[in-house]
């Protein structure tokens, strides 16, 4: 079972990487698409929209999609979306210019995941490691956390370009990482 | 149901394919949009005659607006449940030597020329809602682009306001911009409050047209529930 943690701001890992992945994206023909992995309420949804992708949304909870629904069409954002178990739920193949995940864990599924993505095209992933426990907020399930070194070695046959794991404010793994190939 | 307009139960239809045409389960109430995928041309020529009553199932029953097909009567009666059904298709024909304004108002009479002023009315205001221009009406079926013709199609389909309407395989009316088209649709039958029905096999103007899009079995009759990204990605 993958953990969900919802959360209002816009993450800072986002806004300073988006733009660098639209730029390295930039020229490649037709619709840019983008996967919002465990879209939640929809806050990052709106940074993906107005970065020109063609944005999907996939969440396991009817309601936070339809919550995240009337706030982007409130800001005239479509996002398409769909409701599904991520657990058990298959994923298209090499449909994705981007992989976006913040603070949702899918442990069992990183081949689906990574197949999902077109080749050159790009992961965006950020969630919780198991330093969390420590700091008393947050999800405490293993299933919910990443290991040490985990989330870089799933995308480990990818190009990197960013990676690293922060144990301040959050204990927290980010990567960013291209898919070879095209 | 005693409120569906179309109620499809337990149907085969032998029509010498490689089986019967079965079909278990459907039901399309008012203001209703369902997209109907996996059944090929001509299993969908003969479902239509079956939703039309031109014809009755070798097994189960399809009941047009509360009353089993099996009960029409006669040829009246017959067409006065015709007038209720809408139908868009490749097999109805468009004379190529007509304008799509003489097209348009083949529906109400067979007076073109002069044409009667409440039949230029209609025309007018069913073009209108369908999208054609005055240029487009005056324009031979023969230049006409497909969009446009597909528009006329479906102008002619609406003239007797229809409570159901019914898509044959009408993306392939449009080979580029069935999306686009099947849209359109979705739009008019929304606000004149009439239900669709839609047998495709593109996915893309089953998800544009129907707010419910099903894939059928052909060999077992069931429809299956077409969700999630399927509806954008084939």
């Amino acid at each position: 079972m993958g953990g969900i943690l919802p959360g209002a701001e816009i993450s800072p890992f986002v806004e300073a990487w988006l733009p660098r992945v639209v730029a390295e994206l930039n020229g490649r023909p037709g619709h840019r698409r983008a996967l919002d992995l465990a879209m939640g309420e929809g806050r990052h949804a709106i940074p993906l929209v107005e970065a020109g992708f063609v944005t999907y949304g996939v969440d396991v909870a009817v309601g936070r999609l339809l919550n995240a629904r009337r706030m982007l069409h409130g800001r005239r954002l479509d996002v398409l979306q769909w409701a599904a178990n991520l657990d058990t739920y298959p994923l298209p193949v090499e449909r994705f210019d981007l992989l976006f995940c913040t603070r949702f864990l899918l442990r069992a599924r990183w081949d689906d995941l990574k197949r999902s993505v077109r080749p050159g095209g790009f992961v965006m992933y950020e969630t919780f490691t198991t330093g969390q426990i420590a700091r008393g907020f947050g999800p405490s399930s293993p299933d919910h956390l990443l290991h040490p070194g985990e989330l870089a070695g799933a995308f480990g046959d990818w190009t990197v370009l960013h990676s690293e794991e922060v144990e301040a404010p959050a204990a927290m793994a980010r990567l960013v990482a291209r898919k070879p190939g095209a | 149901m005693a409120d569906a307009l179309i109620d499809v139960r337990g149907v085969t239809k032998n029509y010498g394919g490689l089986r019967p045409l079965r079909l278990a389960a459907l039901t399309v109430v008012s203001g209703d949009r369902v997209a109907m995928l996996g059944i090929d041309a001509p299993a969908a020529e003969i479902l239509m005659t079956l939703l039309t009553g031109a014809a009755l199932p070798d097994e189960g029953e399809v009941r047009l607006f509360g009353r089993a097909s099996a009960a029409i009567a006669d040829a009246g009666d017959w067409m006065a449940t015709l007038d209720r059904i809408g139908m868009v298709s490749p097999r109805a024909m468009l004379a190529d030597d007509f304008t799509l304004r003489q097209s348009l108002a083949l529906a109400f009479t067979l007076s073109l020329d002069p044409m009667p002023e409440p039949v230029a009315a209609d025309v007018a205001r069913l073009s209108a809602e369908v999208g054609l221009t005055a240029q487009d009406l005056d324009t031979l079926v023969r230049d006409a682009p497909p969009l446009v013709k597909a528009r006329c199609r479906l102008a002619r389909s609406l003239a007797a306001s229809p409570g159901v309407l019914l898509l044959e395989h009408a993306n392939a009316l449009v080979p580029e911009g069935a999306a686009a088209f099947g849209r359109e649709i979705a739009a008019l039958a929304k606000t004149r409050g009439m239900a669709v029905l839609a047998l495709t096999a593109d996915e893309t103007f089953a998800s544009a047209v129907a707010k419910r899009v099903f894939a059928l079995d052909a060999a077992t009759g069931q429809l299956k529930a077409r969700g999630g990204w399927r509806r954008w990605f084939s």
